[in-house]
């Protein structure tokens, strides 16, 4: 009776040494990946929800700079044999005006990294999907072109390739058949990069992770109350705008 | 007897169709030298035998964890391979997925196996900004 106690003692030490010994190497690899310093072997956690806070004050030209850095680090846009209206369209910028003080307003729109994204809910395969950091984004490979995420996308944030494509970017597949939307460019997250249009427009639009109360995007979205688009829709988007 | 007869000599054809057939598999056709070299012998061969039998699977398994997890670790990524088995291109030459001489497409277009990676992953490796211009 008292060997088996022993055992057990012995085999209870054991495992809680197993536990210290994995906790203690895992805290330093997550401070790593939020550092970018070797984050490219790690599964991404959903310690971080990746978001973006922009500040259409201090967007001069309503985002234009922004759209056209994401079409370059994508290379969507220019389908030659595509309509205007079937073309490639990861982001785009919105006017709106209000009708009795004429006060007019641009913005950014692209995939707005829903908590509760009404793509995922409506893709009948799986290939519309939401990354553990937040980012939503479709697999490709199991993307059959149904285009149902384009219907209840409320933001009219996702598009259809129509054509056959060539040149694609390295980073940035994206094909025939299937539907695309902004990824947040997570080959560059990954990398513990910003997104291309976060770098095009650096003094208007804050990335960091929304999940950290300590991280500067968390503090400005508290202190500017920063809105969401369609906030009626309780989706908890990923990226808020500041003064619309 | 003869229906015996009849059944034989169907069933030796279709074993020396078969043999046939092992023959030619061996043949492997000749492939585009990769950009970057082994340092011994037994290193390329190993990786040789390894990527082909199992490189589909070791492609589909990255693929999923790069998608889903985020990992982009070099090894077994598909980018990797298009880097150091296709040439960049150049003015005068550029490689391309239709042409048979690309590195993945020599056993494609032999073996009758129609991939669609290349419908929407990039083909050879990027020119570099730097090289473009003069």
């Amino acid at each position: 009776m008292t060997n088996v106690n022993l055992i057990d003692r012995y085999r209870r030490k054991f495992l809680g040494g197993i536990a210290a010994a994995t906790g203690a190497a895992l805290a330093p690899g997550i401070l790593l990946r939020e550092a970018g310093a070797n984050p490219h072997d790690q599964a991404v956690s959903n310690k971080v929800r990746w978001g973006m806070l922009i500040d259409t004050n201090k967007l001069k030209d309503g985002g234009d700079a922004m759209v056209a850095a994401c079409k370059k680090e994508h290379g969507w846009g220019d389908e030659p044999n595509s309509k205007p209206e079937q073309q490639g369209q990861w982001a785009r910028k919105v006017t709106f005006q209000d009708k009795a003080s004429d006060h007019k307003v641009s913005l950014p729109v692209m995939c707005q990294h829903c908590e509760e994204p009404p793509c995922v809910d409506v893709c009948p395969t799986g290939a519309s999907f939401k990354r553990d950091d937040g980012i939503v984004l479709v697999d490709k490979h199991i993307c059959i072109g149904c285009r149902y995420c384009m219907t209840a996308c409320p933001y009219n944030a996702r598009s259809f390739v129509h054509e056959n494509l060539e040149n694609q970017k390295p980073h940035s597949p994206r094909g025939i058949g299937t539907v695309e939307s902004c990824n947040l460019c997570v080959h560059r997250v990954d990398a513990g990069k910003q997104p291309a249009c976060v770098e095009a427009a650096a003094d208007a639009v804050i990335f960091g992770d929304l999940n950290d109360p300590s991280s500067t995007i968390s503090k400005s979205l508290k202190k500017y109350e920063a809105q969401q688009i369609r906030a009626d829709l309780g989706l908890n988007t990923g990226v808020r705008y500041w003064g619309i | 007897m003869t229906k015996w007869r009849y059944l034989l000599a169907l069933m030796l054809s279709l074993l020396l169709l078969a043999c046939s057939h092992e023959q030619e598999s061996t043949l492997t056709p000749t492939l585009m030298a990769a950009q970057k070299q082994f340092e011994t012998v037994e290193q390329r061969d190993l990786h040789i035998a390894e990527m082909r039998t199992n490189h589909m699977n070791l492609l589909k398994h990255k693929r999923d964890r790069t998608v889903y997890q985020g990992i982009r670790t070099p090894k077994h990524s598909l980018n990797g391979c298009i880097d150091c088995h296709v040439p960049v291109p150049t003015v005068n030459k550029t490689v391309k997925h239709t042409d048979s001489e690309h590195f993945c497409m020599t056993c494609h277009v032999e073996l009758a196996v129609k991939i669609d990676c290349f419908q929407c992953h990039a083909d050879r490796p990027p020119v570099s900004e730097k090289a473009v211009k003069p």
